[in-house]
């Protein structure tokens, strides 16, 4: 046991919310190149999860 | 107390609005030779008491010497509170915390409008860092890495759930990553604020003649109990919200009082923590309770707050105006009581009002998977 027992009852995890998507297109924009510079950080980004 | 022990709700007898009670229930338990206290009386009774002190794993380390905020007692203990409290006080909140809170909720609800989803756990625990992190004065570092750093500390948290061999590797870990923690946030704030101090915990604790390793055990304390406790609770308060329609249109239209109302119930419901333990350091009579020198007691804080004599009727059910009728404080045990009480129950409420009112607002929202 460790001095935080009983302090956490519940950890929730994976509640997905939604919403209408901003069509701004240079919100749009910035959320696509994201999702390219997450893809190619991809590899070194399992590799450092995993470490932790 | 049992389901079956309480008065019949005239509105609707079976009605138990609780949605954390069975996994509560399975995960925390009282010490092994501790005696469940359940009563409001009898777990108020005890947490005011001069007569008890924190017990658990993790006390009997810091008999001697330096002793964390969290374990300490007596006097020592009330002039660290009255010293901190400075940090958590109504005008702190509304001149400075709150600033941080309204900036890093618009930031994140951006990315959440931006994107069209969001997982809930993501954005709750992002806010909740910032917050205490500006208390604390963890701002040498970039939050992401703050709020990873502190979540892979929490593996010493589950140690106890694994065989040995598996623990020792564990124990490891966990050092790397206290490592981590302390050389990427809590050294470079450590260092800045010997040179400049500012008007946060760390900044205290230096003037208090803290060292650093002394620094590093108090702020892994605080970004426990102010950063993962209050990225639960958001989610859950969202939960509810969304499993309520009447309860999230009474939010959204309501004022910052009946907000408070609202996510104070759902807490009394819901509390993150629910069970404390103490041990008496003298034979003492808590009314209810009577305890020998030595006695370790387990106090059950989700108990206490649904008994029926201090809530009143309906017990399990979330209702705002239940602190009014009952002329009282609307968390109940939530927070604790006595010399411990939480310290930043406000600023926890405060920042889950401020989020979840413009989350709520956001046009089209839904819960499109709920949590696990």
């Amino acid at each position: 046991m460790t001095w935080c027992d009983g302090l956490m009852s519940y950890e929730l995890r994976d509640a997905v919310v939604t919403c209408e998507r901003e069509t701004d297109g240079a919100a749009a924009l910035d959320t696509d190149a994201a999702t390219e510079g997450a893809a190619r950080a991809l590899p070194g980004m399992i590799f450092i999860s995993n470490w932790f | 107390m049992s389901a079956t022990d309480v008065p019949a709700c005239p509105m609707d007898a079976t009605r138990d609005d609780r949605k954390s009670y069975a996994l509560a229930a399975d995960r925390v338990q009282p010490f092994p030779g501790a005696r469940a206290v359940t009563s409001f009386q009898g777990v108020r009774e005890v947490l005011r008491s001069g007569q008890v002190r924190q017990e658990g794993p993790g006390a009997d380390r810091f008999k001697k010497g330096y002793s964390p905020v969290f374990f300490q007692d007596g006097e020592p203990h009330r002039q660290q509170r009255t010293a901190i409290s400075r940090f958590f006080t109504p005008k702190a909140i509304s001149t400075r915390h709150r600033l941080v809170m309204e900036r890093t909720s618009d930031e994140l609800l951006g990315q959440l409008r931006a994107a069209g989803t969001a997982r809930l756990d993501d954005l709750s625990y992002q806010l909740a860092v910032a917050v205490a992190a500006e208390i604390i004065g963890l701002t040498n570092s970039d939050r992401a890495s703050l709020a990873k750093h502190v979540q892979a500390t929490l593996l010493g948290t589950r140690l106890r759930q694994l065989s040995p061999v598996v623990r020792f590797g564990a124990q490891l870990v966990t050092g790397v990553h206290v490592m981590r923690f302390f050389y990427g946030d809590v050294r470079p704030a450590i260092k800045s604020r010997r040179a400049q101090r500012h008007e946060d915990v760390i900044s205290h604790l230096i003037d208090q003649g803290y060292s650093s390793q002394s620094i590093l055990i108090e702020c892994m304390t605080y970004a426990v109990a102010g950063m993962v406790t209050t990225r639960e609770f958001i989610v859950m308060a969202a939960w509810h919200m969304f499993d309520n329609e009447d309860l999230r249109a009474r939010f959204v239209s309501g004022g910052e009082t009946e907000q408070v109302a609202i996510l104070e119930e759902i807490l009394r419901l819901e509390p993150v923590a629910s069970m404390l333990h103490r041990r008496a350091t003298a034979a003492v009579d808590f009314g209810p309770t009577a305890a020998k020198d030595g006695d370790v007691l387990a106090l059950n804080l989700r108990a206490a707050n649904v008994d029926p004599e201090v809530v009143g009727e309906c017990p399990h059910m979330v209702d705002p105006d239940r602190a009014a009728k009952q002329q009282t404080v609307g968390s109940f045990m939530s927070f604790g009581d006595g010399s411990h009480r939480c310290p930043g129950s406000q600023v926890a409420i405060a920042e889950t009002r401020v989020f979840l009112d413009r989350l709520m607002r956001i046009p089209g929202l839904k819960l499109a998977h709920p949590p696990k």
